[in-house]
C-alpha cells in the first residue's frame, strides 16, 4: 500500500508540468487573443511577414519573420560553438584528465553558470565587440558577440552533463576496448561518446533550449533592431529580447505592440516544442544507429539520410573486408608487413595525441575565457568588499551601498527554491526514469518539461506575476519570488536527475528486483544512492542559473530595500537585482558596486559548489563500475 | 561484470550518501537559521514602490533617506508601476508617463474613466482610484561624441531631419544648416521604442504623434539601419563615446555622472538655442514630468502621506538634482505649492 501511495505522490509531482506549461499557456494566450483580434494586426502578416515594425504609427508591420531569424541564428551560432568545445572539455575532463585537475576544473566550469547574465552581456559589449569591429567590420551591436558570450554561457550545462554521462559509462566497455588493442583516444570517441550519447545529446538540448530563452545577453549584445539574415556582423532582434523590452517598458498596455510581445511568447513556446520534438527524434535515430522503429516515409527526410548513411557504411565495410581477404590470398606476406603496422599504430597515436590535445585545448579556452571575466570583476570589485558592505544599512550613494538586504534575501531564496524545486524534481526524474510505463501521457509530459528549459526566462517573470502575485495573491514576496525561481529551475533538475538516473546500469535494478525487492525499494536503496553524483550536479546547476537570474524575478522582488524579509510573504531583494540596478545606473561608480556583488554572489556559489565537490567526490570514490 | 560484490557496496554507498545528504541539510538548516537570527524583525510601517526605470534612482535616494518606514523599490516600466497599483500590490506606482485608459482597461475597468492628464474620475474595478503626484522633472538631453565639433545645436527641424523617416539625412553635411559637417554616415543610438524617453523624444519633434495623421515615423521604423536602439542608457552611452559620427539621446543623468566623456547638444524649438542642464530647465524645450501614483490622496496620519510630504519638502526635493533630475519647484512651483497643499489637508 504504501508503495502505491509513493507512486502515487512521484506520478502527481510529474504532472506538476502540465500545470506549470498551462500557466505559460494561458499567460501567453489571453495577450495574444487580444493581439490578433487588434485592427493594426493581419494574422498572414504575423506569420510570414518579413518587418517587424510594432510602433510604428504610421505603417505598424508585426512580421514575426526577423525575429525568428534572430533567434534562430543566435541559438543555432551558440549550440555549432559550444557542442563541440562542451563535449571535448568533457570528454578531456572524464577520459584524460588526472583526478586533481578534474577536482578543480568541474567546478571552474560549474561557476561559469552562476555568472549573472547581465554580467555576460556587459562583458560582450565592452570586450568582445570592439575586437570584432576592429577586425571584423562588425556593427556596435551584434549577434557574433552575443554568440561568442553565450556560447561560454551554455558551456557549463554541456560540459556537466556530457561529463557525468561518460564518467558513468561502465569501465569495463573500456577495459573491453583497451584490450582490443585501441588506442585511449579511440575507445573514448568509439566506445566511450556513443555509450553516453543520450547524456551528451541531453546536455546539447538543455543547451539550445538555454540558448533559445537567453534573454539579457541578447538584449544589450545583439542589439534591439529587427534585421534579416545570416550574417552574424550585424544586429539582430530575438524573441526573448523582444519580450524583455516591452514587458520592462512604458508603452502603455492594450497597444498591439504590447500584447505582439505575448503572441511572440506564444509563437516561442510552439517554437521550442516542436524543435525539442525534432532533436528528440534525432537522438532516437542516432541512438538506434539510423535504424527506425517503422519504415521511414518517404517524406522523412533525416530518416533517409540516416538510413542511406547507414546503408553506405555497411557496404563500405564489406567492400574492405573483401579487399582485405583478397590481399591476404594474393600476398599474405605484404598484408602483415610489419613496418606497415608500426607505421599505422604511429600514426593511430598521433591522431590520439591531437585528439586529446584537441579535447585539453577546449578545456583550456573555456578556462581562459573564465579567467579573464573573474579577474576583470575582481579587478573592479575587491576593493569594495567592506564590511559596511556587507552588513550595513543602504545607502543611495555608491559609496554607501550595502548589499546585506539582498545577501539575506537571496539566500532564502535560493534555500526556498531548493526546497521546492529539488525534491520535486528527482521525483519526476524517478517517475519518468524508473516507474513511468512509456505511453504516450509520460512522453508527452518528458517532452513539455524539455520545452520548459526553453522557455525564455523573462516569460517566467511574466507568469510569476499572474500566477503567484496576482492569483494566488501572494503580493510581491519571498514566497512567490521563490516559487517562480522553483518552476524556472524545475526542467534542469528533471533532465539532468533522468540522465543520472539512467547512467546507473541496469543491472543493479535486476539484482534487487531479483532479490525480491518492490520497485519503490529497488529505487530507494539502490538506484538513488548510485545516482547521486548527477544529481547533485544538476541541482548545484539548477540553483547557481536560480541564484543569477535577474529577469524571473524581475516584477516580483525589490531593488532597494533597507529590511531584511522575516517572513515568506515580506517582500525582498536579491543580488542579482542589484547588480542589473547597478550596472545600468548612469553613475559608473555604481559599475564597480556592481562588480563587488558579482564577486559576492560568486563566493557563495563556490561554497556551494565545494559542499557539491565533497558529496560527488565521496561516491564516486566509492563507485565500482 | 561480476555481480557479486556489487549489492553490498550498494549498501554501504546508501548509507554513507544518507550521512552526505544529511550533512548538506545540516549546512543549509545552519544558513537559514544564521541568516534568520541576523535578521533583525522590523517594526517600520512597510510600503512597496515600483514601476518606471527612471523614476527609480531618484525613488531608491528617497527610500533610503526616509527614515519612517522600510521601502521596497523596483522598477520593471511605468506600465507595471500602474498595473501593480491598480492590482494593490504596491502602495506607490512610478510612471515616467500619464496614465492611459488602456491601463484601466487591463485590469478590467473603463478606459473612459481616464483622462487625458492621466488622472481619473472613478475608482477601477480593483477598488483603487489613482491620484497623480509629479514629484520632479527629468531633461531630456542630445549628446554626441566629443570629437564632434559641428554639431553643438541642433533645432527642431534639424532633429527632425537626423531621427525621422520623413526624407532622412544620410550624411552628416546633409542636415540644413551644417555646412561645416563631414561628409560621413550619421549614427543613431538612442532608447528603444518601448521606453518611454523615446516616445517623449518623438512627441516633440513630429507634429501630431501618436494621431492618426502623424507626419512623420521615427527612423527606427524605416529600413535603412541608421537607428540603432537599446533598453539600456549606459550602452548607448558607451556607443556614443566610441562612434565619431554617433549621435542619440537620454536622461540628463547619463550626462550628468559622465561629464566629458561625451557632449551634449543645444535645443531650441525653432531659434533659442538653451544649454540642457539642471539649472536652465524653464526655457529647455524638452523637460518631462515624472510621476508616482498613489490610491488617492493618502489621509495625514498615513504613512503614504509622511512619504510624499517628505519627497515634495524642501529636504526631499533637495537630493533631486544630486541624481541629476530637475526639482519640480524649479519648474511649477504652484503645483508643488498645490500638492503640499493637498497633503497637509488630507
Amino acid at each position: 500500500m504504501p508503495e502505491r501511495i509513493v507512486i502515487a505522490v512521484l506520478f502527481m509531482a510529474s504532472s506538476l508540468a502540465v500545470l506549470v506549461s498551462a500557466a505559460i499557456l494561458y499567460t501567453l494566450i489571453e495577450g495574444t487573443c487580444s493581439f490578433f483580434a487588434h485592427p493594426d494586426v493581419d494574422a498572414l502578416d504575423f506569420f510570414f511577414g518579413s518587418q517587424w515594425l510594432p510602433t510604428s504609427h504610421k505603417d505598424p508591420r508585426f512580421g514575426i519573420l526577423p525575429l525568428l531569424n534572430g533567434t534562430l541564428l543566435i541559438a543555432g551560432g551558440t549550440i555549432l560553438l559550444a557542442g563541440p568545445i562542451g563535449i571535448g572539455a568533457a570528454l578531456y575532463l572524464s577520459e584524460f584528465a588526472g583526478i586533481k585537475v578534474r577536482a578543480i576544473m568541474k567546478p571552474v566550469i560549474e561557476l561559469l553558470a552562476g555568472i549573472p547574465s547581465i554580467v555576460y552581456g556587459f562583458f560582450a559589449i565592452i570586450v568582445i565587440s570592439p575586437i570584432l569591429q576592429d577586425h571584423l567590420d562588425a556593427d556596435y551591436f551584434n549577434a557574433a558577440s552575443a554568440i561568442v558570450v553565450m556560447t561560454f554561457m551554455v558551456l557549463p550545462i554541456v560540459v556537466s552533463i556530457s561529463d557525468d554521462a561518460m564518467k558513468a559509462v561502465p569501465r569495463h566497455m573500456r577495459e573491453a576496448s583497451l584490450a582490443m588493442g585501441a588506442t585511449r583516444w579511440e575507445t573514448s570517441l568509439k566506445v566511450v561518446v556513443p555509450a553516453a550519447s543520450s547524456g551528451i545529446a541531453a546536455s546539447l538540448m538543455l543547451g539550445l533550449a538555454r540558448a533559445i530563452g537567453e534573454t539579457m545577453v541578447v538584449a544589450l549584445a545583439a542589439g534591439q533592431k529587427a534585421n534579416v539574415g545570416l550574417n552574424p556582423l550585424q544586429s539582430v532582434l530575438t524573441m526573448t529580447g523582444l519580450i524583455a523590452s516591452v514587458a520592462t517598458g512604458d508603452i502603455p498596455p492594450g497597444t498591439a505592440a504590447v500584447e505582439g510581445a505575448f503572441a511572440v511568447g506564444l509563437y516561442l513556446f510552439v517554437l521550442t516544442f516542436i524543435i525539442n520534438r525534432i532533436a528528440r527524434r534525432i537522438v532516437l535515430r542516432i541512438k538506434n544507429g539510423g535504424r527506425a522503429r517503422r519504415s521511414i516515409s518517404k517524406f522523412n527526410l533525416i530518416g533517409r539520410l540516416l538510413k542511406e548513411r547507414n546503408r553506405r557504411k555497411i557496404a563500405r565495410m564489406i567492400r574492405e573486408k573483401e579487399r582485405r581477404d583478397k590481399a591476404r590470398k594474393e600476398n599474405r606476406h605484404s598484408y602483415f608487413d610489419e613496418e606497415r603496422q608500426m607505421r599505422r599504430l604511429r600514426w593511430r597515436h598521433i591522431i590520439g595525441k591531437l585528439g586529446v590535445g584537441m579535447t585539453m585545448s577546449s578545456l583550456v579556452l573555456a578556462v581562459i575565457f573564465l579567467m579573464i571575466l573573474l579577474v576583470r570583476t575582481f579587478l573592479q570589485g575587491y576593493s569594495g568588499i567592506t564590511w559596511n558592505f556587507l552588513t550595513g544599512v543602504p545607502g543611495w550613494r555608491p559609496e554607501d551601498a550595502s548589499i546585506y538586504p539582498a545577501l539575506v534575501g537571496s539566500v532564502s531564496l535560493m534555500v526556498l527554491t531548493m526546497i521546492m524545486a529539488v525534491p520535486v524534481g528527482i521525483g519526476t526524474a524517478v517517475y519518468f526514469n524508473e516507474i513511468a510505463p512509456d505511453t504516450g501521457y509520460t512522453r508527452f509530459l518528458r517532452n513539455l518539461i524539455q520545452n520548459l528549459a526553453g522557455v525564455p526566462s523573462i516569460v517566467f517573470g511574466l507568469v510569476g506575476l499572474a500566477i503567484f502575485v496576482r492569483m494566488f495573491e501572494f503580493g510581491p514576496s519571498l514566497l512567490a519570488g521563490s516559487l517562480t525561481l522553483a518552476l524556472m529551475v524545475l526542467p534542469i533538475i528533471v533532465v539532468s536527475s533522468e540522465e543520472a538516473l539512467r547512467s546507473v546500469p541496469i543491472s543493479f535494478r535486476e539484482a534487487a528486483r531479483g532479490m525480491g525487492a518492490t520497485r519503490w525499494q529497488t529505487v530507494r536503496h539502490h538506484v538513488l544512492p548510485n545516482a547521486v553524483p548527477g544529481i547533485i550536479t544538476g541541482s548545484i546547476l539548477a540553483l547557481s542559473r536560480a541564484i543569477g537570474e535577474t529577469a524571473p524575478i524581475l516584477f516580483i522582488g525589490g531593488m532597494f530595500s533597507k529590511a531584511v524579509p522575516n517572513e515568506l510573504s515580506d517582500s525582498f531583494v536579491a543580488l542579482p537585482l542589484l547588480i542589473f540596478n547597478w550596472s545600468t545606473d548612469a553613475n559608473q561608480d555604481f559599475v564597480e558596486v556592481a562588480a563587488s556583488t558579482i564577486l559576492v554572489l560568486l563566493g557563495i556559489l563556490l561554497a556551494m559548489n565545494a559542499v557539491a565537490i565533497f558529496i560527488r567526490y565521496r561516491s564516486q570514490a566509492r563507485r565500482r563500475w | 561484470m561480476s555481480h557479486f560484490p556489487i549489492a553490498p557496496s550498494g549498501v554501504k554507498m546508501k548509507t554513507k550518501g544518507k550521512l552526505g545528504m544529511a550533512g548538506f541539510a545540516v549546512l543549509i538548516v545552519a544558513v537559514v537559521v544564521i541568516t534568520g537570527c541576523i535578521g533583525e524583525g522590523g517594526d517600520k510601517p512597510t510600503m512597496v514602490q515600483t514601476g518606471s526605470s527612471t523614476v527609480l534612482p531618484l525613488a531608491i535616494a528617497w527610500a533610503a533617506e526616509f527614515d519612517d518606514a522600510d521601502i521596497t523599490v523596483s522598477g520593471g516600466g511605468s506600465s507595471h508601476g500602474i498595473n501593480a497599483l491598480l492590482n494593490g500590490e504596491a502602495d506607490l506606482g512610478d510612471a515616467s508617463r500619464l496614465m492611459k485608459g488602456s491601463d484601466y482597461e487591463k485590469v478590467g475597468g473603463s478606459p473612459d474613466l481616464v483622462k487625458a492628464d492621466g488622472t481619473a474620475t472613478a475608482a477601477s474595478p480593483t477598488g483603487v482610484w489613482p491620484y497623480k503626484w509629479v514629484v520632479a522633472y527629468d531633461v531630456l538631453t542630445v549628446v554626441v561624441n566629443n570629437d564632434n565639433d559641428w554639431s553643438a545645436r541642433l533645432n527642431y527641424s534639424q532633429l527632425y531631419q537626423i531621427f525621422t523617416d520623413d526624407s532622412p539625412a544620410v550624411y552628416w553635411d546633409e542636415v540644413d544648416g551644417l555646412t561645416d559637417a563631414p561628409h560621413e554616415k550619421i549614427e543613431i543610438y538612442a532608447p528603444d521604442a518601448a521606453s518611454g524617453t523615446y516616445d517623449y523624444f518623438f512627441d516633440e519633434i513630429i507634429p501630431r504623434w501618436g494621431k492618426d495623421d502623424q507626419h512623420a515615423d521615427a527612423r527606427l521604423n524605416s529600413n535603412d539601419n541608421v537607428y540603432n536602439p537599446s533598453a539600456d542608457d549606459n550602452v548607448i552611452l558607451n556607443a556614443i563615446k566610441s562612434n565619431k559620427y554617433a549621435i542619440g539621446f537620454f536622461g540628463f543623468a547619463y550626462y550628468n555622472e559622465n561629464q566629458g566623456s561625451i557632449r551634449t547638444v543645444e535645443i531650441a524649438e525653432e531659434d533659442e538655442y538653451v544649454t540642457p542642464s539642471l539649472a536652465t530647465v524653464a526655457d529647455y524645450p524638452m523637460a518631462r514630468p515624472l510621476h508616482i501614483y498613489t490610491d488617492g490622496v493618502p489621509k495625514s496620519g498615513d504613512i503614504r502621506n509622511t512619504y510624499l510630504s517628505y519627497i515634495l519638502s524642501e529636504e526631499g526635493q533637495s537630493i533631486v538634482p544630486e541624481v541629476g533630475y530637475v526639482k519640480l519647484g524649479l519648474v511649477d512651483q504652484p503645483l508643488l505649492n498645490e500638492q503640499r497643499t493637498k497633503l497637509e489637508n488630507a
